[in-house]
């Protein structure tokens, strides 16, 4: 039976078929032997048409996090297969590094299963190769700010990656409403937009 | 907790307490962070003092409950503002047309009442996604198909009744159209069953939809007379086979015959799939060709391929088209084949077209989120033509070098006989832009409308602005219309302003 804030929290999709599925970290593209350091994070999503998203998901996967490649950024068949049967059973946290309708879609069925995007920031890739960066929720979380990032320059990812890593679930999550993700920030011509994400939360 | 308009606090908390005993005090929706799930993620005025939200909202879980609540609502003329997933982004999502209204959210009416393939169709509630319908079929191994939109995460029943597509054959594309009998709260709480549904222990409620008398079904479409709690769906028995070929032209003026061969294939029933035209100001580049249309025929494998030949030989009569016979689809899909086909195509639901629209190496300039712009124009090369122009004038102008990023046109056959061309208005979080989007919006509603044209389905922010662009005879249809709502929901209570049609209390002189 649906709660009454995993339903509130839709205002979306009925739509999580009961699909059976592996457990997330079990279906896992990679699993290193030091899979027990991620614990916290279940699954990591990236857009494998980024350069950035792949080098988060290569050092992330050495350490022993489930990765999952985006070939086009679209979420149906990881979430149909993975996700989806993995918090009909209960939370896990999902991250991803990937463009921005990966994480719409994603915040959209996970308000339906109590889930939050609980870390969210974007990163702007200019045509020259220079990126800014947004931390617009739960940064403080990840012991992550812009200041670091635009230290690490190009290899922001890597800064992005470590943080990730480290996150641990709040045990006093506080409630949060929708992200930013449905709309983008005004962009010039020929710009990028990577976002990096968390969504867990516990049910409340 | 803020207040329905021209609602009391006494009369709200009397509804609130009612709704709870009703539903359970679980079910009734009152917190700030809670009714904000319910904002339009792609509203035209995000997060400006414009924007329509809702004030609570209430989930009933059946028949009875949704009476319950509806007759509370009459009773304490509380606005009511039905949705089935709030799925329907671009075109209002969520959110009430008339600020202040309680969500009715029938999410939790999420049954799949009856699947009968040896008929092919469907009764659903309204809280029944594509996703669910597909995945209720695909676990009962029955061979019928789907029609979902794009996406695949709305409701059924929401995505009929907001007069949405597919993309599959003729007539199940057509979502309103392919639909077979109703259950309808109205706003006194009592229910009504349409067509053969009228009759006690029916045993033909979808396999008859126009029943004995005046067909009513039509007054609950892009409507506020009733709440639909019920409804039934003519599905596709899985064809043997879709095969899609590809007609192009490199002359601009060969979109007239092109059109006209195309239209005559599909009136005779020989062209049964969603054709698609490409071209016009979108074409990708030199020497690539003015227009492409693909030509999509469902059925038997033997019947395919002999309709695709008189197909071919009716295009290629014009000797400046070119005939490109496209692959031959078995279904069900091998693993090879699902990874390089439109899933829509096979009533297959997914999420791609978020991705697809979204801001990726390969799609620098996209839409994001977005309202659409969707006039209905005659279906003959000569209007393609004349759209274009008014494109070229009145967008690409206005846009300024594409400064706010407008996309389209795009030329959809959702539905037999018709032509939508879709232009989409990128919606963002610059309200600065968002401004200008919505003023090119309003002009081109009313530009359109000069030269005989109206959008068939709009955001809710627009909905007053097109429903006034159909005026004939000084606007009899909105008259009539607003004659059935004042006698079917005389306190006004359901759906307030939902296409154009306004209860007498809040009409505009």
């Amino acid at each position: 039976m649906t709660s009454r804030r995993e339903f509130l929290e839709v205002a979306a999709l009925s739509a999580v078929p009961a699909i059976a599925g592996t457990p997330l970290k079990a279906a896992a593209t990679t699993v290193s032997p030091q899979a027990s350091a991620f614990d916290a994070l279940q699954l990591l999503l990236f857009d494998e048409r980024y350069s950035q998203s792949r080098d988060v998901a290569t050092r992330m996967s050495r350490t022993g996090a489930a990765v999952h490649s985006l070939a086009d950024g679209d979420v149906t068949q990881v979430w149909l297969n993975r996700i989806a049967p993995a918090w009909q059973r209960g939370p896990s946290i999902v991250a991803g590094v990937t463009a921005r309708p990966a994480l719409f879609c994603l915040e959209q069925l996970a308000l339906s299963s109590g889930l939050r995007v609980v870390f969210h920031a974007e990163h702007v890739i200019h045509a020259d190769g220079s990126t800014e960066h947004s931390l617009l929720r739960g940064a403080e979380s990840l012991d992550l700010s812009s200041s670091d990032l635009n230290r690490a320059g190009a290899r922001w990812h890597a800064r992005i990656a470590d943080a990730l890593t480290r996150y641990r679930p709040s045990t006093a999550q506080s409630r949060v409403g929708r992200s930013e993700a449905a709309l983008e920030p005004f962009l010039p011509p020929r710009t990028q937009l990577l976002t990096s994400w968390i969504i867990g939360g516990d049910r409340s | 907790m803020s207040l329905p308009p021209n609602v009391s606090q006494t009369a709200f908390d009397a509804a609130l307490k009612a709704w709870r005993q009703s539903v359970g005090g679980e079910w009734v929706f009152t917190e700030a962070a809670d009714v904000a799930l319910y904002r339009d993620a792609y509203s035209p005025f995000y997060g400006e003092p414009e924007e329509r939200v809702a004030s609570a909202a209430v989930a009933p879980a059946t028949l009875e409950e949704v009476q319950a609540v509806v007759r509370t609502a009459n009773q304490h003329r509380i606005p009511l503002y039905p949705i089935s997933t709030g799925r329907n982004l671009a075109y209002g999502g969520s959110a009430p047309v008339h600020s202040g209204s309680v969500v009715l959210d029938l999410k939790r009416m999420n049954r799949v009442i009856e699947v009968n393939e040896r008929n092919a169709y469907a009764l659903v509630e309204p809280g029944v996604s594509y996703f669910d319908l597909y995945d209720h079929i695909q676990k009962a191994k029955l061979d019928v198909w789907i029609d979902p939109p794009d996406p695949g995460w709305g409701s059924v029943i929401g995505n009929a009744l907001d007069g949405g597509g597919g993309w599959t054959a003729a007539p199940f594309r057509d979502h309103f159209g392919s639909h077979c009998g109703m259950e309808v709260v109205l706003a006194n709480g009592e229910v009504v069953r349409t067509g053969m549904g009228a009759l006690p222990n029916s045993k033909s409620w979808q396999h008859s939809r126009w029943g004995f008398g005046p067909w009513v079904d039509g007054l609950f479409r892009q409507s506020n007379f009733g709440v639909v709690t019920k409804m039934g769906f003519h599905l596709m028995p899985r064809p043997d086979a879709l095969m899609t070929s590809t007609v192009t032209s490199m002359r601009d003026e060969d979109i007239v015959p092109m059109l006209d061969v195309l239209n005559r294939l599909e009136a005779q029933h020989l062209v049964n799939g969603s054709t698609q035209i490409f071209g016009g100001p979108n074409r990708p580049g030199a020497g690539s060709p003015t227009w492409t249309i693909q030509v999509p025929i469902y059925g038997p494998e033997p019947v395919v391929r002999a309709a695709m030949d008189y197909v071919k030989a009716k295009f290629t009569a014009i000797p400046s088209l070119k005939f490109t016979e496209g692959e031959l689809f078995r279904t069900p899909l091998s693993p090879d084949a699902l990874t390089r086909v439109r899933l829509v195509n096979f009533g297959i639901p997914n999420l791609s077209t978020f991705a697809m629209l979204g801001r990726n190496p390969g799609n620098p300039d996209p839409a994001g989120g977005h309202i659409g712009f969707s006039p209905i124009v005659p279906r003959t090369g000569e209007s393609i033509l004349e759209f274009r122009r008014y494109y070229d004038e009145h967008v690409t102008k206005s846009s300024v070098g594409r400064e706010l990023g407008v996309v389209g046109p795009v030329y959809m056959t959702c539905w037999e006989r018709t032509l939508v061309c879709l232009i989409m208005f990128p919606i963002g979080r610059d309200k600065a832009r968002n401004t200008k989007v919505r003023a090119l919006f309003e002009k081109l509603v009313r530009v359109a409308a000069d030269r005989g044209w109206a959008e068939y389905r709009a955001p809710a922010a627009f909905q007053d602005l097109i429903a006034s662009t159909y005026s004939y005879n000084d606007s009899s249809l909105t008259r009539l219309r607003e004659t059935l709502k004042d006698a079917v929901d005389p306190n006004g209570i359901l759906s307030a302003g939902r296409y154009g049609v306004w209860p007498k209390h809040l009409r505009k002189a």
